[in-house]
């Protein structure tokens, strides 16, 4: 029993048996005949790599739907519920996505066409959390030592690289406006912000941990050249969401899938060590609705 | 009174809650609530304490196992392994339903790893800190009301850290009163039940028996005295049914006895009314009927007669000079002449006649259906009988006087006087002879 107990509380989750079930948002979706093809776009989240990094996703899905499955990234966080919303008939549109908890929250006040079906998981966890990080070798220990110091965001739409750490600060007291240097562009995504840090051209950088837990994204950066001096709150991972004009029949093959991942290791060790996320548990709204409020009380200043 | 009150409780039955079956369950079943109170109560306390010290030392040395697995970990640095602990507990609240807050400190008490990220990096400022970073031991303690304290010391060579965690026991308590209130109430269903087959049982064995005795005292009360109780058995309540047989039998038996005795009785009391009847009504000495039934029985003559308009003859008659029959032979001589009188009059008398003693020597023969001139022949015949007989071994006479229904009057007062006078006109026309009122006025 301690076993155990111990085992779950470091093991963290390994698929979707866990999470309390919800009724099924499939149920809205049409009974049509299947689409002979799927056509699936990602957010940019490991930058340039992410095509290839998400590649490994697309084969497992072909495998398992029995159709071809196209995977293709993103310019950027805006244009996700763009393609979606082009519909199946365009040549840009996309009938699945994987949405950053933002975009998806964003989606789902602007009444997109979407159903989701999954969250992501990276190295057990279905969350993940944006750190405040600096160089070792900078001696900045403590968010007290960052004021005035020069920061990289990644740009608004990222919920830990821009919107929960702003969120931090205000917890911690600050005003986030002011209490950095906010003079450095926007870096697009978070490997860039570390570079940017790496460089020496910020102080200190809004990053997801997924880029710095042991085996992924560190790579781009030594871990131990990294000191993380502020954790915010828990964000969920990247949402996968259907178009609502996808039969239900297939949407349901694919939620199968998509939560039956880690059951095939290979697969799933693939995609985590190149995507970060290798499995999948069933959506639950409730973990998006911490970002829709911090959403609100951002907008609402 | 008696026997109404056995009819009333004959028709009213048993009522089920007066029943000694259903109070016998009851007092059962009140017994065995008030033991199964009184084990269970124990039995619960026992049981909680057991759980709840199963499920702290199983928190507990979970604890203690990850504050052993941070212990490497933490000198270098490396807080992902609390970070993920912390994020297990968080983001599946099902799973670790009881831990409210998970903390990891280090030695200067900055926060490594919480349930909330945003105290990384945080100096914990709580007064117990200070307290709780000295602990060399495991520490477990009840803040609140079903929420436990763990302090956990992180050690390497020294101390590293410490590992805090709440717990909360509301849902084990829950739990616990849940169970126990299932087990209270299959312990009442199931008292219920085995006290409405011990009700049923006994109505059965006893109940019913008690009610057949009932039904055989309510029938001997009525007076059925030929009841009797089923008394198979060797249990109190045969030996009640064998006696309640007895006393049935010992009653039927006296109430023989007593019916004997009444008519016996009763027989013997109409004999000695009869007796008294006839000694009111017949004169002691000669055996005739008296003045008084003389009087009651004429007038009912005296009715048929003047209802029928048939005549009635009224013979009276005088012995003559009886004084001196008394006073030279005795009374015992005089007592026998009044007898041979009373037996020549009996003998000479027909069924319907009434012969009567008056007085001393004074007798009376009334006659139904007999005009005067027959009353006249039958008063001569008695005279002559009279003088033949010599009753007592004297030769007597007498005098006779006759009064007629309706030629002297229709009442027995009219007739006694005219008859008397009659008489006292023989007495004095020189006794021994019959007279009438119409001679009298001839």
């Amino acid at each position: 029993m301690r076993a155990l107990l111990l085992t779950l509380l470091l093991a963290g989750c390994s698929g979707g048996e866990d999470v309390a079930q919800v009724q099924s948002p499939l149920e809205a979706l049409p009974e049509s005949a299947a689409p002979s093809r799927l056509r699936m776009v990602v957010t940019p989240a490991v930058g340039e790599e992410t095509a290839a990094a998400v590649a490994p996703l697309g084969r497992y899905l072909s495998r398992r739907l029995g159709l071809p499955v196209s995977v293709d990234v993103a310019a950027s966080y805006d244009a996700l519920a763009a393609r979606i919303a082009l519909g199946p008939s365009n040549p840009r549109g996309a009938e699945v996505a994987v949405f950053s908890p933002l975009a998806f929250v964003r989606a789902r006040r602007a009444k997109a066409p979407i159903v989701p079906l999954a969250t992501g998981v990276a190295q057990g966890s279905p969350t993940y959390i944006g750190y405040l990080v600096t160089r070792t070798e900078s001696g900045l220990r403590t968010l007290e030592d960052l004021r005035g110091k020069k920061v990289a965001w990644v740009h608004p739409q990222s919920t830990s690289g821009y919107l929960f750490p702003r969120a931090l600060l205000r917890w911690r007291g600050h005003d986030p406006a002011t209490y950095f240097d906010n003079s450095h562009p926007l870096t697009g995504d978070h490997i860039t912000s570390l570079q940017a840090l790496m460089a020496g051209e910020v102080d200190v950088a809004a990053v997801a941990s997924t880029y710095l837990r042991p085996g992924w994204g560190a790579k781009q950066v030594p871990r131990s050249a990294l000191r993380v001096v502020a954790k915010t709150e828990r964000i969920p991972l990247d949402c996968v969401v259907v178009r609502d004009t996808l039969p239900r029949g297939l949407a349901r093959k694919l939620e199968a899938a998509l939560l039956e991942l880690d059951q095939s290791p290979e697969d799933s060790a693939v995609l985590a060590k190149g995507w970060g996320m290798g499995a999948f548990v069933p959506f639950a709204a409730e973990r998006y609705a911490r970002i829709e409020e911090v959403l609100e009380a951002e907008e609402a200043r | 009174m008696a026997t109404r009150r056995s009819h009333s409780a004959a028709r009213a039955p048993f009522s089920l809650w007066m029943s000694v079956s259903a109070k016998v369950a009851l007092c059962i079943i009140v017994v065995a609530a008030v033991c199964a109170l009184i084990t269970l109560g124990p039995g619960f306390s026992w049981q909680a304490a057991q759980t709840r010290a199963s499920y702290r030392a199983t928190h507990q040395e979970a604890l203690e196992l990850l504050a052993l697995a941070l212990a490497p970990a933490l000198p270098s640095g490396d807080h992902e392994l609390a970070q993920a602990a912390a994020d297990n507990v968080a983001n599946f609240p099902e799973r670790y339903p009881a831990v409210k807050a998970l903390e990891v400190l280090d030695r200067e008490g900055r926060v490594i790893a919480d349930l909330d990220p945003r105290r990384f990096n945080t100096r914990a400022t709580d007064p117990s800190l200070a307290e709780d970073l000295k602990q060399r031991r495991p520490r477990m303690s009840l803040i609140a009301e079903d929420r436990m304290s763990f302090v956990v010391p992180i050690r390497g060579t020294h101390t590293l850290g410490v590992l805090r965690a709440t717990l909360d026991e509301s849902a084990l308590s829950a739990s616990l009163r849940r169970s126990q209130r299932t087990v209270a109430g299959w312990v009442a269903l199931l008292g219920l039940i085995m006290g409405s087959v011990l009700y049923l049982l006994l109505r059965r064995l006893l109940g019913r028996r008690v009610e057949d005795l009932a039904a055989v005292a309510d029938r001997l009360g009525a007076g059925d005295l030929e009841a009797r109780a089923d008394h198979a058995g060797r249990d109190e309540l045969a030996t009640l049914a064998g006696r309640l047989n007895t006393m049935a039998q010992d009653l039927s038996q006296h109430r023989g006895n007593l019916e004997s005795l009444v008519a016996e009785r009763t027989d013997a009391l109409a004999e000695a009314n009869e007796r008294l009847a006839e000694l009111a009504t017949t004169d002691a000495l000669t055996g005739l009927h008296n003045r008084r039934y003389l009087e009651a029985h004429a007038q009912r003559l005296l009715a048929v007669a003047r209802r029928s308009g048939r005549p009635l003859s009224l013979v009276m008659l005088d012995l003559d000079h009886f004084k001196r029959v008394n006073d030279t032979y005795g009374h015992a001589v005089g007592d026998a002449v009044l007898k041979g009188v009373a037996a020549t009059l009996r003998g000479q008398a027909r069924e319907a006649d009434i012969v009567a003693r008056i007085g001393g020597e004074e007798l009376v023969v009334a006659m139904p259906d007999t005009d005067l001139a027959a009353g006249m022949l039958a008063a001569e015949r008695l005279r002559v009988r009279i003088a033949e007989s010599e009753p007592g071994g004297c030769r007597v006479t007498a005098s006779f006087g006759v009064a007629n229904c309706p030629l002297d009057g229709t009442t027995l007062e009219q007739l006694f006087e005219s008859a008397d006078r009659a008489l006292y006109a023989a007495k004095a026309a020189g006794r021994d002879r019959v007279m009438n009122n119409a001679e009298l006025a001839a």
